[in-house]
């Protein structure tokens, strides 16, 4: 699945590290997540929407 | 970050862990050396029951071991759980298999096969491919 988490993350102006730590999880976790290897689930895809302000349908695309 | 370092880099949790497991690696191998000497030095005098007893002791490190483990598992993140279940499937799955194989070269008497070797060397061999599996699943979800 596609996604704007690097786009949203980079304009906050956070390292992936620090997003990690935003979401309690693994700098690893953010980098596979961006990097569309994985798919978060549902409740932390809400962390992310709620983190950046944004609906999670505006984060992720479903359609790739 | 370069996601071949990222393949094998540890996160803070498994570092943790790795550092919560020296004491009950060390323990193993300390009783390993323990009872081997002892053992060996009083198999004739000791009982069957005592000595027994005393050549299970190394089971005490490793369900130490597997006590650290879980507490692990259960801090992991979910990325680190599907990397750990990665890794636990196709370590338990490859050396099932390798000890199927080998089963059916022993059955059909084409080898001869040591047991005592082979029991001891199963939760060894799992812990080995287990860490080939981790590696497997980062690069595949990493």
């Amino acid at each position: 699945m596609r996604n704007l988490i690097r786009e949203r993350r980079e304009a906050m102006g956070w390292s992936q590290a620090e997003l990690a730590e935003r979401l309690a999880v693994s700098r690893q976790t953010v980098n596979a997540i961006e990097t569309g290897k994985y798919d978060p689930s549902l409740p932390l895809a809400f962390k992310l929407a709620r983190l950046f302000g944004e609906p999670i349908e505006a984060l992720f695309d479903d359609a790739a | 970050m370069n996601p071949f370092v990222d393949m094998v880099r540890f996160t803070p949790n498994e570092k943790r862990y790795y550092r919560n497991s020296i004491a009950p690696g060390l323990a193993f191998l300390a009783a390993m050396a323990g009872v081997a000497f002892l053992v060996r030095s009083f198999r004739d005098e000791w009982h069957f029951e005592v000595l027994a007893g005393l050549a299970l002791l190394p089971v005490l490190p490793m369900v130490w071991i597997i006590k650290v483990y879980i507490d692990y598992f259960r801090d992991c993140d979910e990325w680190e759980k599907l990397i750990e279940i990665y890794g636990i499937a196709i370590g338990v799955l490859l050396v099932g298999m390798g000890y199927f194989a080998l089963g059916l070269l022993g059955l059909f008497k084409l080898v001869v096969l040591d047991g005592t070797l082979l029991a001891y060397c199963m939760l060894p061999a799992v812990m080995l491919v287990y860490s080939l599996g981790k590696v497997v699943g980062r690069w595949r979800h990493g």
